[in-house]
């Protein structure tokens, strides 16, 4: 912005500038009007688009009630990537989804040729379009599909190998699933991308899934995978055979396995084996704090009484997780329970004793333990008032205030204002 | 003297070219790259497993901490649209930072709250905390009611009141979409490197209308050309110079509106910095310091899908404050680790990022307002070519309209939010009239910033909320 002290160097700079300014006024029109275009363009697009997809929509749901699908194909039939093509795919994506004419759906999707359209794309180079026709064969939900996308669990490529899993686990075929159990070793150990990705896939299969997980040979397997298998069979329905599986597990050298097998004998409901409070009591003991835990957990989710005792103990555990969920167990396990937090609050840990007044608190036991000030049984209603005596002690006195506020029972308030006053509580 | 001062007018001439080249370059650049990034995230989001997150044992427990002063008109809606949002384990711990109107009452009151007594361990040194609420009938609500120390404070109150492995700090004036959570997740569980924190896109609330869900009915824009303004900018902000600088894996800044966190990265890290007017720039500042000192791998990721709609200034005096807040806290985060600029041991972020953000954030202003200044020195000495300069004011306009325009094209072409044609004009409207004005009052208050900085008036601006008029009934707020 300064005199030049040539005018070769002035003209110089202002060539450079005007041409800066002419530059970014072309680009700014062209954006403008990129942006206009586009719009444009869109709008068009997606008004034909959702015009298409009502006509289409009605025609098909008339075509399946009618169940004359094989003699009005041609009326769905549309030149790939035209909007027709993709407005039929949207409506054919709903019926698929939904359920009731499903299988119609799926048959539509072949004969119409997009099956074989996408299948087409699987050999690409372009990973966004190979991973986008993946997935759309999964949602599909073509079984005939499972050939061509089960060589795709070879791939090197982690992107495309999850949503092949992904689309695999859509169609739920049991040839879908035995390969990818047969990869799982490769898979798993691929990148902690595809291993997650396995984990949330194989929950796509459901119950069926069952049979082919604990069917395989995994006596011999990689511990990661045995984890990830009683993982699965921990979020599928409770089943005798997992039940047995995790058993077998119960002593695996792998920290991870022990505590997974636990997970799935925690869920195990009506299946528990008699025996099965012997078999989590030493892992109640484990040297690993994460098998403790769920050892833990599920001895409360089962209510396994001959563990009261052992929970006890993990009442001073010294990971503050342990102690929390130990607490948290017993809180389930009714009058059993009072001898052994009356106990352990009588222990000199101050962490343990807030972790079990705050779970006592959190599960509404010390509602339990109000009521018992009220009841006719002597030596149960002195164990209940030393406990809140201890919990007010520690401050956790909230359940006691409340009550007084709001409680019903003259006897049981008089008890608490006797020892809400009391200055000798510990 | 006159000699001197023609040899600092000339030179100065020459800095500023270059200047202006360098960070106009480092723009271009950011733009072309958020570019590629934005259309290939949109082509990813279509085969996402968001839907198979919701179910899968992968995706770990989050706490929603909001810190709460003085949000009486709009902590119930924001709870409310917190409690909603889809995702399989979470809960919202709302922190009441000693707030003096009746916000904790209304809390209370609304989802009949009860006080408990709860174990709180002080990993993170915070003021005293005074009670505990929670209620059964909504059991993944705690609030902690604290004495104030601010939303540093709050935040690290809240961690260590927080079971989850993660934790996402948001604002109280701000809403989520539903899926906002798994969505702001999607990075950790698809990342094989861990992802130690992660944001996404804010956008502007004000002009919007909610259905009687807290979700978005109707998208509009507000009339006030302040809020025009910060739209504007938002987009430009949040579309490519995030997305841009994730992609170079070296985001030195995620919005403290809506941002997910692990927890104990953040615990190592020190917590959030009580003191620091924004704490949300610093404590990312200090994540990169501590996994870069570790050699540990890790990512701190923006993703560019809109998922929390914000509350912003609506008049001149709030926007002031905001924007020196947020200036002030850019000066802060930097010269508190500055240790890491130019130093190879924090790789990009130390020799690239941060040395960009002294040289064209903070100092920008500086120069902005110096260049004023020789331009009357250069009349005075009768230096100045008139002719020059207002080629060079017009280069400058233009391509301040250029990026604006960028902004909104880059909308356009992903998520367009906004419409309607109406929408699309008055958006390419104020990125042209934003020069004009809004450019230099915004420089002015970054300068003010730095002065309070340098005089250490570093205290916390408080920035009312217009939350009187919103509610989940389809008010326009």
């Amino acid at each position: 912005m300064l005199k030049h002290p040539t005018s070769m160097h002035a003209d110089l700079m202002l060539i450079l500038i005007t041409t800066a300014i002419a530059a970014l006024v072309l680009l700014i029109m062209a954006l403008l009007l990129a942006s206009i275009v586009r719009r444009v363009l869109n709008d068009r697009m997606y008004g034909k688009l959702d015009a298409l997809r009502h006509v289409y929509g009605r025609r098909l749901s008339q075509a399946l009630e009618l169940e004359g699908i094989a003699v009005q194909k041609e009326a769905f039939l549309a030149k790939p990537g035209s909007l027709a093509w993709q407005a039929v795919e949207d409506v054919l994506f709903a019926v698929v989804s939904e359920g009731k004419f499903a299988d119609k759906g799926r048959t539509l999707f072949q004969k119409l040729g997009y099956m074989a359209f996408y299948e087409e794309q699987l050999a690409g180079r372009n990973v966004l379009a190979r991973a986008s026709a993946i997935d759309k064969l999964g949602r599909m939900r073509c079984t005939a599909s499972t050939p061509k996308l089960i060589p795709l669990l070879e791939e090197g490529d982690p992107e495309i190998l999850s949503v092949t899993v992904r689309a695999l686990s859509r169609i739920g075929t049991k040839e879908a699933l035995a390969a990818i159990i047969g990869r799982l070793p490769d898979i798993l150990g691929r990148s902690l991308v595809t291993r997650k990705a396995m984990e949330t896939a194989l929950l796509n299969f459901g119950e069926t899934a069952i049979p082919y997980l604990i069917g395989h040979h995994w006596e011999r397997a990689d511990p990661w995978i045995t984890s990830c298998i009683l993982e699965t069979l921990s979020h599928l329905a409770p089943d005798a055979r997992s039940v047995s599986l995790a058993i077998e597990h119960l002593q695996s050298p792998n920290a991870e396995v022990r505590s997974k097998a636990l997970k799935v004998l925690g869920r195990a409901d009506a299946n528990i084996p008699r025996h099965l409070d012997e078999l989590v009591l030493p892992l109640l003991e484990d040297p690993i704090w994460f098998v403790r835990l769920q050892a833990a957990k599920s001895a409360g989710a089962l209510v396994l009484k001959a563990t009261a005792r052992p929970l006890g103990k993990l009442l001073f555990d010294k990971n503050w997780h342990v102690r929390r969920q130990a607490a948290l167990a017993l809180t389930g396990f009714g009058h059993t329970a009072i001898d052994i937090f009356l106990e352990a609050l009588s222990a000199s840990d101050g962490y343990a004793k807030e972790s079990i007044c705050e779970e006592i608190e959190k599960a509404g036991f010390s509602d339990r333990l109000i009521a018992n000030l009220g009841g006719v049984d002597g030596p149960l209603r002195t164990k209940s008032r030393d406990i809140l005596k201890i919990m007010k002690g520690l401050h956790f006195s909230t359940p006691l205030i409340a009550y007084l506020e709001k409680g019903d029972d003259e006897r049981i308030k008089q008890e608490i204002r006797c020892f809400l006053t009391d200055e000798r509580t510990p | 003297m006159r000699t001197a001062i023609i040899y600092f007018v000339i030179g100065f001439n020459y800095f500023v070219g270059a200047y202006f080249g360098i960070m106009n370059t480092v723009y271009a650049g950011l733009l072309i790259i958020s570019l590629f990034a934005i259309l290939r995230h949109i082509h990813r989001v279509k085969y996402s497993p968001i839907r198979d997150f919701r179910a899968s044992p992968e995706t770990p427990p989050v706490s929603i901490l909001m810190p709460v002063y003085n949000e009486e008109k709009v902590v119930i809606r924001s709870i409310r649209a917190a409690l909603l949002i889809d995702y399989p384990l979470f809960e919202v711990i709302l922190i009441n930072d000693g707030s003096n109107d009746g916000t904790l009452r209304t809390v209370i009151d609304t989802f009949r709250l009860k006080k408990i007594d709860r174990v709180y361990r002080n990993f993170l040194k915070t003021e005293t905390v005074r009670g505990f609420y929670y209620s059964d009938e909504t059991p993944n609500l705690l609030v902690i009611d604290k004495v104030r120390g601010g939303k540093a404070d709050a935040l690290n109150c809240g961690i260590n009141g927080s079971l989850s492995p993660y934790f996402c700090s948001v604002d109280a004036d701000s809403l989520l979409e539903k899926d906002a959570l798994i969505r702001l997740m999607t990075p950790v569980l698809e990342s094989g490197v861990p992802v130690i924190a992660c944001g996404g896109v804010v956008r502007v609330l004000n002009g919007v209308q909610l259905g009687d869900d807290l979700t978005i009915r109707k998208i509009d824009l507000p009339d006030k050309p302040i809020i025009l303004f910060q739209i504007v900018e938002y987009l430009r902000g949040f579309l490519y110079g995030r997305v841009g600088w994730d992609a170079l894996n070296s985001l030195l800044i995620i919005s403290g509106t809506f941002s997910l966190f692990h927890k104990a990265t953040v615990i190592e890290a020190g917590g959030f910095k009580v003191g620091n007017v924004s704490e949300d720039m610093e404590v990312i500042v200090r994540l990169h310091k501590v996994r870069r000192s570790q050699k540990k791998p890790y990512r701190i990721r923006f993703i560019s899908d809109p998922i929390c709609w914000t509350e912003v200034p609506e008049n001149i005096k709030m926007l002031a404050r905001q924007r020196r807040r947020w200036h002030l806290g850019l000066i802060q985060s930097l010269f508190h680790n500055r240790e890491m600029i130019f130093n190879p041991r924090y790789g990009t972020i130390g020799m690239l990022v941060m040395p960009y953000y002294v040289l064209f954030e903070i100092i920008g202003p500086f120069i902005e307002i110096l260049g004023y200044i020789v331009v009357l020195l250069s009349y005075a000495v009768g230096l100045l070519a008139v002719k020059f300069l207002m080629l060079f004011i017009t280069l400058a306009i233009f391509y301040g309209i250029f990026l604006s325009t960028a902004g909104i094209f880059l909308e356009e072409l992903t998520y367009r939010r906004y419409p309607a044609w109406g929408h699309m004009f008055r958006l390419l409207l104020y990125g042209v009239f934003e020069n004009f004005g809004y450019r230099q009052i915004n420089s002015f208050w970054r300068l003010q910033a730095m002065v309070r900085y340098l005089t250490g008036r570093t205290g916390w601006e408080h920035v009312e909320n217009k939350g009187s008029r919103s509610g989940p009934k389809g008010e326009k707020l």
